[in-house]
């Protein structure tokens, strides 16, 4: 049953250690060289101080964030190829990242024109602080949007993939064009943000997801009967006595609230809700609970390895790693696409 | 035994007056125990003021990763480059582990907290005149040389004097830096702009009422705008891609386009707040409006002002 | 339908920064007139006017050519990842290298040639169905825009400037762009024209074309080498605009049938119209920096496609 003949017992084995020894050598490498004894005297707290700053507030949060970031795009991403029954759907398709983004550039340029932004001290850069909450509700907004400019409860898949292309493609344009006008200051910061980066991010971004990753963890857990069933066509799904509209939605709200809390810390990172529920289909295709752990776990690991990468490749400078998910995810995606039956 | 009192009370004073507290721009007090010597400057301003008073930065920035070297090049050979002046590698200045950080308060006020972890951290406006001087009298102090940064400032007064008194003035100019379609034009409080004024010289940029921090500091124009106005000479700042605007079709009708009076500036010229780029500035900008009057500074080639195709 | 076009036009030369009456219009005309408002006319309203009936033209031609030949009506160059190939194309270049100014149209053609095959290829499973081949497109031109924002986020202070070109727009426009997109767009749009019977019969089954002896494969090919060309010409100027080629060929469509000779110059034409009055929208806001082009297009064309989708999707079922 199994083309590739692997198991997903095997899998699920191999990926955890797999994402240790990812954060590992997270830990270990980056722009600032220091020895395996450092790494590990500074985990033990025996280090030096210089040690200690770098694996404690550099790298570990940044790592673990990429990992959680991942992992959440990825399951959006095979929740919402499940729901449209479309293998070529993710969050930034169906304008979910879109929105996010809008509204975040929105309220950084919004706040420095208004008075209220100067007094509260928000010049420009510092509004940084806030863009988490402001992508995270653009992110919702747009899913809403989307989601009723699709016929809400008689919403099609179809329906729903094209509405979304659309939404998307004009919500980046308004963006753009906010920037254009009325964001000539902030173009410098704003633009590294919307390539999807995780500089400078640190223990307090961390804190900022993990309660979206607990919802989101749940509520694919409270779904994943549905998910599976809303892959089959209407007429099955209906005669089944599946309550459609709802589940349909409640699984879009779901993968929304993941995308979006990903999009609030780190920015839109492309591509690995796309790419990597294809690796898992065809590492165990038919099954899609194991899909999912699956996706959600590759996820975590293209992301980290992205973030790696970009943060020792250009040492003393650093590529955002939405431009590294997308050279390595392209490709990829490419590849499997040709590979599918 | 009172004698010996004394001589502890006389040896404690010295290591007392070490202790420094200043006020940066944000006007946080920046306190060290003994004046700093290992600075990173994040920013071309603190290698410029520190290479001014005969010492050497422990760590400096680049504008990017396509970037050429910059004015100061040759002086900084082996000082390690730790990312750009808005996105620091907060590893590498770890590991530099320097004793002050001399940064550009609008790009780091948001990550002042993790650079104060690392060392005592000043942010410093850098957009006007005034801010330079102040920039200039603040490090001075906290490298232990308030009367040499005294010294340099009070000389760079004194050749901002003789040249307003020698330069006969009447002539007006644009400093523009690429914005696409409309340029970016300075307004009169930017540092380079003032210069112009000092020199006699109109800024076509004109007057900000409020500025804050001082930004913003400058604005778009359209090309017709600026074609009403006819500056005569203008001064392009750095650019790594072709102009877009200077092949609009309006381009060629102003009258600093059409005498030859465009020149393309080197980058120093967008960050001149320290006393070496301040005085280059000056003397090259004196020397492109009044040829006869002025003569070129000393520059490298590729530093240097060139007219503009 | 010409009185239309003629107050647009009219409008168009009237508008902008500096507002012209038509009295100032007549007297420009004739030759008189201030030397500031002689060169704002004559130097940029009048070539600009042209440019954006020309891009406008191309865009929508090659559009129709795309959905016309594949049957698909979803197809279009900004769909299917040509014109963000041929942008990123034109980006790379001018980041990276430093490349004679001529040369970009002729990238903007090889990008957009090159991931305009890639998409189609992907998409391809046993024929090419619509939203696969949307989806494969918006994949492609995701990747280009991420080795865009890659490049910009390198060019620090710049990446503005670069930003905004990504928008589109034909603001500074003059003769010599328009003498460039002549080049490149002309010849192609020309072609199309005079191959117009060929083109009528790719429209209906492919069966139906063999069976008069013709090429089908290879006359798609060469369509779609037309609608490429002319995109790319029209976005090394203007920039990458979005969904005029793909809504003017429905709209097209409502009002005469693509059996129809004059359909292709039809198209053409509204395609020009459309552009001009979204360019005019543009220059409306009176700040400094203009509305980018795009951003207009994409606020009018969204909805109406949106509008189109829900048609047909009800229609079909």
């Amino acid at each position: 049953m199994n083309k590739v003949g692997v198991t997903p017992a095997v899998c699920w084995m191999l990926l955890p250690l797999a994402i240790v020894l990812g954060l590992l050598l997270s830990l270990s490498f980056g722009a600032s060289s220091l020895s395996i004894e450092q790494v590990f005297g500074a985990l033990i707290g025996n280090g030096n101080e210089h040690g200690e700053r770098v694996v404690w507030e550099l790298r570990l949060p940044r790592a673990v964030l990429a990992t959680v970031v991942g992992l959440h795009f990825a399951l959006s991403g095979c929740m919402l190829q499940a729901l449209s029954r479309n293998p070529l759907a993710d969050p930034g398709v169906l304008g979910i990242s879109a929105g996010a983004s809008l509204l975040a550039v929105m309220l950084v340029v919004g706040a420095s024109m208004l008075p209220i932004g100067t007094s509260f001290n928000l010049q420009g850069d510092q509004l940084l602080a806030w863009l988490p909450w402001g992508a995270l509700a653009g992110g919702i907004l747009a899913a809403l949007g989307v989601y009723l400019l699709s016929g809400s409860a008689r919403l099609t898949p179809l329906k729903l993939i094209v509405t979304g292309v659309v939404c998307a493609a004009v919500l980046n344009a308004i963006m753009t064009g906010v920037l254009a006008l009325w964001g000539q200051a902030h173009t410098e910061t704003l633009v590294a943000w919307l390539a999807g980066s995780l500089h400078g991010r640190d223990w307090h971004h961390l804190w900022v997801i993990l309660p979206w990753t607990l919802v989101g963890l749940i509520g694919v857990v409270i779904t994943l009967r549905p998910l599976g069933l809303l892959r089959l066509n209407d007429e099955q799904v209906l005669s089944l006595g599946l309550d459609l509209g709802r589940w349909r939605l409640l699984v879009l709200l779901v993968a929304t609230l993941l995308a979006a809390s990903a999009v609030a810390v780190a920015g839109p990172i492309g591509f690995v809700g796309l790419v990597v529920p294809h690796i898992a289909r065809g590492l165990v295709p038919g099954n899609l609970p194991h899909q999912l752990g699956i996706s959600a776990l590759l996820g975590a690991l293209l992301v980290l390895v992205a973030d790696l990468a970009g943060r020792t490749l250009v040492v003393p400078f650093e590529l955002p790693v939405g431009v590294l998910c997308a050279l390595i995810g392209v490709p990829a995606f490419l590849y499997l696409l040709k590979q599918q039956p | 035994m009172l004698f010996h009192k004394l001589l502890l009370c006389l040896m404690l004073v010295p290591l007392m007056a070490s202790a420094i507290t200043v006020q940066d721009d944000r006007g946080e007090p920046v306190q060290l125990s003994r004046p700093a010597e290992r600075v990173a400057s994040v920013s071309t301003f603190g290698a410029d003021l520190l290479l001014a008073l005969g010492m050497k930065p422990a760590a400096i920035t680049r504008f990017g990763p396509f970037d050429q070297p910059d004015y100061l090049a040759g002086s900084l050979q082996g000082v390690p480059v730790i990312g750009s002046r808005s996105q620091v590698n907060m590893e590498l200045l770890s590991e530099v582990a320097p004793d002050l950080v001399l940064a550009i308060r609008r790009y780091t006020e948001k990550d002042a907290s993790r650079f104060a972890e690392i060392a005592p951290y000043a942010a410093l406006n850098l957009v006007t005149l005034n801010d330079s001087i102040r920039a200039v009298s603040i490090a001075g102090e906290l490298v232990g040389r308030t009367v040499d940064a005294e010294q340099i400032n009070r000389s760079f007064q004194r050749q901002l004097e003789t040249y307003r008194k020698q330069a006969p003035g009447g002539l007006s100019a644009a400093l523009l830096v690429t914005g696409g379609e409309a340029p970016f034009i300075y307004y009169d409080h930017f540092l380079t702009a003032e210069l112009l004024n000092w020199l006699n010289v109109d800024n076509l940029g004109g007057e900000l009422s409020e500025p804050e921090q001082g930004l913003p500091l400058g604005y778009r124009i359209r090309l017709e705008d600026l074609l009403k106005q006819n500056p005569d000479v203008i001064f392009l700042f750095e650019s790594n891609k072709e102009r877009a605007f200077t092949q609009n079709p309006i381009w060629p009708y102003l009258k600093a386009v059409r005498r030859g009076q465009v020149y393309e500036v080197g980058q120093h010229w967008k960050e001149a707040a320290g006393p070496i780029a301040r005085s280059l500035v000056l003397q090259e900008m004196a020397h492109r409006l009044y040829p006869e009057l002025f003569t070129m500074p000393e520059l490298p080639e590729s530093l240097r002002s060139k007219p503009y195709r | 339908m010409a009185a239309i076009s003629i107050i647009a036009v009219v409008l168009s030369l009237m508008m902008g920064a500096q507002a012209f009456t038509p009295i100032d219009l007549w007297r420009l005309s004739q030759g008189e007139g201030e030397l500031l408002q002689w060169i704002l006319f004559w130097e940029l309203r009048l070539p600009r006017t042209l440019l954006a009936l020309l891009v406008g033209a191309s865009l929508a031609t090659a559009g129709g050519l795309m959905q016309g030949v594949t049957r698909n009506p979803l197809a279009a160059p900004d769909l299917t990842g040509v014109v963000a190939g041929a942008a990123c194309m034109v980006v790379i270049l001018s980041t990276l290298a430093s490349v004679d100014a001529a040369w970009y149209p002729l990238a903007g053609v090889a990008g957009g040639a090159f991931v305009g095959v890639l998409t189609f290829v992907i998409a391809w499973k046993n024929g090419l169905m619509p939203v696969r081949v949307v989806l494969a497109g918006v994949a492609m031109s995701s990747m280009c825009v991420a080795v865009m924002t890659g490049l910009l986020v390198f060019s620090g202070a710049e990446a503005g400037e670069l930003f905004f070109w990504l928008a589109g727009g034909i603001s500074g426009r003059g003769w010599a762009q328009l003498a460039q997109v002549i080049i490149w767009t002309g010849p192609p749009l020309l072609l199309a024209m005079l191959l117009v019977r060929w083109f009528r019969v790719l429209l209906l089954d492919d069966a139906v074309g063999r069976s008069l002896g013709i090429s089908v494969s290879r006359w798609r090919l060469m369509f779609m080498l037309l609608a490429v060309v002319m995109t790319a010409g029209a976005v090394t100027v203007a920039g990458p605009v979005g969904f005029i080629g793909l809504v003017v060929p429905h709209i097209t469509r409502q009002l005469l049938s693509e059996q129809s000779v004059a359909w292709l110059p039809l198209n053409a034409v509204l395609g020009g119209l459309l552009l001009l009055w979204a360019d005019l929208m543009a220059r409306l806001p009176a700040t400094a920096q203009e509305v980018p082009l795009g951003v207009v297009t994409a606020l009018l064309g969204g909805p109406w496609l949106l509008l189109l989708m829900h048609k047909n999707i009800r229609r079909a079922g």
